[in-house]
């Protein structure tokens, strides 16, 4: 394995230096990137801009044409290496940055299949995540200095060594069903799973959420997720492919920061997650603040309390307010609530988006009537083809195209969905999807004779994770230890935040742990306090 | 180290495990030890323990960067309060 250490050596590629090339048309959002065979072609047609900006990341502006000629630097590094194969999986290790969108499309340019990691992975996961994928390259930034595992050499690019030649193409030979990428998520049963999308599932996707957000060319979205994420992924593609531009600015950890920066660079949009919400109107943060660039917000990755849904809406107005819903097996998007029906339908998750269509069916796959619980399913283009090195790649579909999205959900009489629960323990942390048995492993691993249950609750409008323990006669144990691993090793979203010892489970009618009862106790706890 | 360093020190000892090396000097961003959840419940806990209540404009950064920066941002208020009584 190598790894690519990318870099532009010329920063400042100010918007308005770019050459100008042909003014040739410019995917819009009418004219159906739905109907294009791949990514890399649809990209390549977006890019032909003249000088407009890709990516502001705070004071450097990247223009389309030095993306698209630096994923063409990326594209051609590719196509001379000895190592590398069209339909080869390329780790993309990265930060949302320029080099990010080069590398992205750059591998798509060459045949490849991005596998995007986030940069702070725990080291098992990636090793896990390598050994299955061998890559034949990861690339990474010059600038970033996480150490890359088992790498046996290291390569640098300037992304903007050599110019674009004027009759450059995208001579890409992937078609529709081929696979573009794998989102690597965490499963029903605790072990990473890698969700394989086809071109056809990425471009569907991003047709049908421009057809219900109003993203067009001249947007400048606040880009806060990371791109690694399925939600992040659908924020890059649709407005990478509009030609919009993003915005690299800001803090999520500071609210105040991203009102700032909204206003700095009159962002036309903000998409975030819901604990970063409940932040801004916790700290008031968007109190007497005039954002008139603003067109609209949207959360997804977890629920937002309706309440606060409805607060923030009147807040930003005459900005809209978008909820939505989605998962990684969906590409990113199934379902949005147009923002006139938020107060109608306090709660819901919305109605179906175009090209996508959802139901609510019992145990013997029977449609159930509006207010009755069962299990959602979801059908449409951006159904991903099936988990990586699965065995049986589709078993999560069933034959005629339905994807079990493992949440229990009911739906009323105008056709708005609820959701009520899901049939697995996963558990959604700031748009981060977590298996209790994850942590529970890692405490295990590093506390050998250990016992751990890791249960979910809420609190300041956000998931937290509360971690049992139950130590063994010879065992002993102490929190503090126990959180040092912890912050030395997860993701800060993986780290629980209440430390509990038990002398012995509560235990179901099965034998189980009893993480019902667990949880209960965590609510009453958090009622006291509060 | 005051009284709102020290206190402030053992709130995150207590919540994020620091390293013993981790002093009221230390980055608290660059470090990492320092995320939205963590956040939030330092200026709960801030508000708690001292009385003192940060608007969105205080929750910043710069005054966030170290254990002595934010204590220095607290005892300045706690300061202030107490003049307008006097």
């Amino acid at each position: 394995m190598e790894t690519l250490r990318i870099r532009f050596d010329q920063p400042t590629i100010a918007s308005g230096t770019a050459p100008s090339i042909s003014k040739a048309s410019v995917l819009g959002r009418d004219m159906g990137i739905g109907s294009v065979r791949n990514v890399a072609l649809a990209f390549w047609r977006s890019s032909t801009a003249d000088g407009r900006a890709s990516l502001i990341d705070e004071d450097l502006c990247f223009s389309t044409f030095a993306v698209r000629t630096a994923a063409w630097n990326v594209r051609r590094y590719l196509l001379s290496h000895s190592n590398y194969r069209p339909g080869d999986l390329v780790v993309l290790r990265m930060k949302n940055s320029a080099e990010y969108l080069a590398a992205f499309y750059g591998v798509l340019m060459a045949d490849g299949v991005v596998v995007p990691i986030a940069p702070q992975i725990e080291e098992d996961r990636w090793r896990r995540i390598c050994q299955s994928c061998r890559p034949p390259v990861v690339i990474t930034r010059s600038r970033d200095t996480e150490t890359m595992g088992p790498s046996l050499r290291f390569v640098d690019l300037d992304l903007m060594a050599d110019p674009l030649p004027p009759d450059a193409d995208v001579d890409t030979q992937r078609s529709d069903h081929d696979l573009a990428m794998i989102l690597f998520t965490s499963g029903s049963t605790g072990v990473p799973k890698g969700v394989m999308l086809s071109h056809r599932n990425l471009l569907a996707n991003s047709q049908s959420i421009l057809e219900y957000l109003p993203i067009v060319r001249d947007d400048r979205a606040l880009a806060v997720l990371p791109w690694c994420h399925a939600f992040g992924n659908s924020i890059l593609l649709t407005h990478s492919l509009v030609g919009a531009t993003m915005v690299l600015a800001g803090s999520v950890t500071f609210p105040v920061t991203i009102v700032q920066a909204l206003k700095a660079h009159r962002a036309t949009s903000l998409s975030a997650v819901p604990e970063l919400f409940s932040m801004l109107l916790r700290f008031d943060s968007l109190n007497d603040v005039r954002l008139p660039d603003l067109r609209y917000m949207s959360v997804a990755g977890g629920a937002l309390a309706p309440e606060l849904a409805c607060q923030l809406a009147e807040r930003i107005a005459p900005a809209r307010f978008y909820v939505m819903y989605g998962q990684t097996e969906a590409t990113a998007r199934l379902a949005y609530l147009p923002p006139e029906q938020l107060h109608r339908h306090p709660g819901s998750i919305g109605r179906a988006i175009p090209g996508v269509q959802l139901r609510v069916v019992d145990d013997a796959n029977r449609e159930v009537p509006p207010g009755q619980a069962g299990r959602l399913m979801a059908r449409g283009e951006n159904v991903m083809l099936g988990y990586w090195k699965d065995g049986i790649p589709s078993a999560a579909r069933s034959q005629d195209g339905w994807l079990d999205t493992g949440d229990l959900a009911t739906v009323d009489a105008d056709g708005y969905f609820y959701l009520c629960g899901r049939r697995s323990l996963l558990i959604k942390i700031q748009g981060h999807r977590v298996h209790p048995l994850e942590i529970e492993e890692f405490v295990r691993g590093h506390f050998p004779g250990v016992q751990a249950a890791v249960i979910p609750y809420e609190s300041i409008g956000s998931t937290r994770l509360a971690l049992f323990i139950v130590t063994g006669q010879r065992q002993s144990v102490d929190d503090g230890e126990i959180r040092r691993v912890c912050r030395h090793w997860l993701p800060p979203y993986k780290i629980p935040t209440q430390i509990h010892f038990l002398d012995h489970w509560p235990l179901n009618d099965a034998g189980k742990i009893d993480r019902v009862a667990l949880s209960r106790w965590l609510d009453s706890q958090q009622r006291r306090v509060s | 180290m005051n009284r709102t360093e020290a206190e402030l020190l053992g709130f995150l000892q207590d919540r994020a495990g620091l390293d013993a090396s981790f002093d009221t000097g230390s980055d608290l961003l660059a470090s990492g030890v320092l995320d939205s959840m963590l956040l939030i419940e330092l200026v709960l806990y801030i508000d708690r323990v001292f009385g003192v209540v940060f608007t969105s404009d205080d929750v910043a950064p710069a005054n966030f960067r170290t254990i002595e920066t934010l204590a220095a941002v607290v005892d300045q208020r706690l300061d202030s309060c107490q003049r307008r009584v006097a």
